[in-house]
């Protein structure tokens, strides 16, 4: 492994959405956010919905969409285990758009319990959508089994 | 020696049966390499969740329920095996490696994942708690997680003491391996620090849950796999038997036939030169 660079996997059940190694990432946890850089003390995380993050020779080297999952930090590797990851350009925005409208009319109608958890749930996804694919795209590194 | 008729009529019955076998193998070997694309696919997340969740437990303290063998000595077993026969010694295999754990007079239950699994165990009337059927040829996350609820909640409410999974390994297409593991208590300690974020009992509560039917969505996956490269293999063999049987149903045949004709010109040279 390179001095200075941290080894990111990504897995999620359908496929490994990354595999390479990075220089910094930004993961989201249910406390805030956190930067992982190589030599960073062992852990482990639940994640939140939102952008992954990953940095590499200190500029931008794209994001990913994470929808919950976990992450075991150790001083040479991030894994990140998720149910969803998606990059930019598999995000449709227009789709991402309606589902959080959808998701906004059923949390003012207020039916049952069910029901806003599950809105709640599919306007924060919606949300996460919309924001990593307002983002150019980049893309670093080999994404093993890539494409949908 | 047997007439010509009753050949005939085996040859016939013999390659109606190759028809099957055969149709068997091309689907076999079709639904397996969809179980194989499913199970490579989903392999590195099942790996991953595994290997990561056993070095978190190693770190984590020991107090944690899930990491302690309940006081009841009872055990849960999830037996995976096909709906199909058919396939070799594919169900039978594993239905032997379930039984084997189970300790006489103490009561174990089973949950069964598969019609030749359940058949199996009702046979030697052992108490199976909950059985599934439908789920084993094209296993869905929710099923896995469905048999994982019903383990874990035997397990916290202390119905069971600890709960062992069995399945069939898939190495490759002629190799597969019977397995079992336990799922609960996961094993602790052995040491190692980490932190936890929130805290080591959230994230162990979120962790556990989606660990046992991770690791049981992988054991379906590839014991699916298993189950159809088995009864390609199988249905192979029988196809290329009975290619041999025809054969050599039709040499019976024909001497048969060449003896009939002999038996005939012998009578008829012999009643010409009576006369």
């Amino acid at each position: 492994m390179a001095a200075g660079r941290i080894h990111l996997k990504i897995v999620t059940p359908f496929r490994m959405l990354y595999d390479d190694n990075v220089d910094m990432v930004v993961l989201r946890g249910t406390e805030g956010d956190m930067g992982v850089m190589p030599g960073h003390e062992s852990r482990a995380a639940i994640l939140g919905y939102g952008p992954l993050r990953i940095i590499n020779g200190g500029s931008e080297g794209g994001r990913i969409a994470i929808m919950g999952g976990f992450a075991e930090i150790s001083s040479s590797e991030v894994t990140v285990v998720s149910d969803v990851a998606e990059w930019p350009e598999e995000i449709d925005r227009l789709r991402a758009e309606a589902a959080k409208l959808r998701a906004e009319q059923r949390l003012q109608q207020k039916d049952n319990d069910v029901d806003l958890q599950r809105a709640e749930l599919s306007l924060r996804r919606a949300l996460v959508r919309m924001e990593v694919s307002s983002y150019p795209i980049i893309r670093t590194g080999k994404s093993p089994g890539q494409g949908k | 020696m047997a007439t010509m008729r009753s050949i005939k009529r085996r040859i016939r019955s013999v390659g109606s049966t190759q028809q099957i076998t055969r149709a068997m193998n091309l689907v076999a070997a079709s639904k397996l390499a969809k179980a194989r694309a499913s199970l490579e696919s989903a392999r590195p997340f099942c790996l991953e969740t595994e290997s990561s969740v056993k070095r978190i437990a190693a770190a984590a303290s020991p107090n944690n329920p899930y990491f302690k063998a309940g006081q009841n000595r009872k055990l849960a077993i999830i037996v995976i095996t096909g709906d199909r026969g058919l396939c070799g010694g594919y169900n039978v295999n594993a239905s032997k490696a379930g039984y084997s754990l189970i300790k006489d007079g103490e009561g174990d239950l089973v949950i069964s994942v598969g019609v030749k699994g359940r058949d199996y165990f009702r046979r030697r009337r052992r108490k199976i708690i909950r059985s599934y059927s439908g789920v084993s040829e094209m296993p869905f996350y929710e099923d896995a997680y469905e048999i994982g609820m019903v383990a874990m909640d035997l397990f916290k409410d202390g119905e069971v003491g600890e709960v062992h999974l069995v399945y069939t390994k898939f190495l490759s297409t002629m190799t597969h391996e019977t397995s079992s593991k336990r799922l609960l208590p996961i094993e602790s300690g052995g040491g190692g620090v980490m932190d936890f974020e929130p805290s080591e009992d959230d994230l162990l509560t979120y962790l556990v849950p989606k660990y046992i039917s991770t690791v049981i969505y992988g054991a379906m996956l590839e014991s699916s796999a298993c189950e159809q490269s088995a009864r390609m293999t199988g249905m192979d063999s029988a196809t290329k038997n009975s290619v041999d049987l025809i054969n050599s149903l039709s040499l019976q045949y024909n001497r048969a036939r060449q003896d009939a004709i002999t038996a005939e010109l012998t009578e008829i040279v012999s009643g010409a030169n009576a006369l």
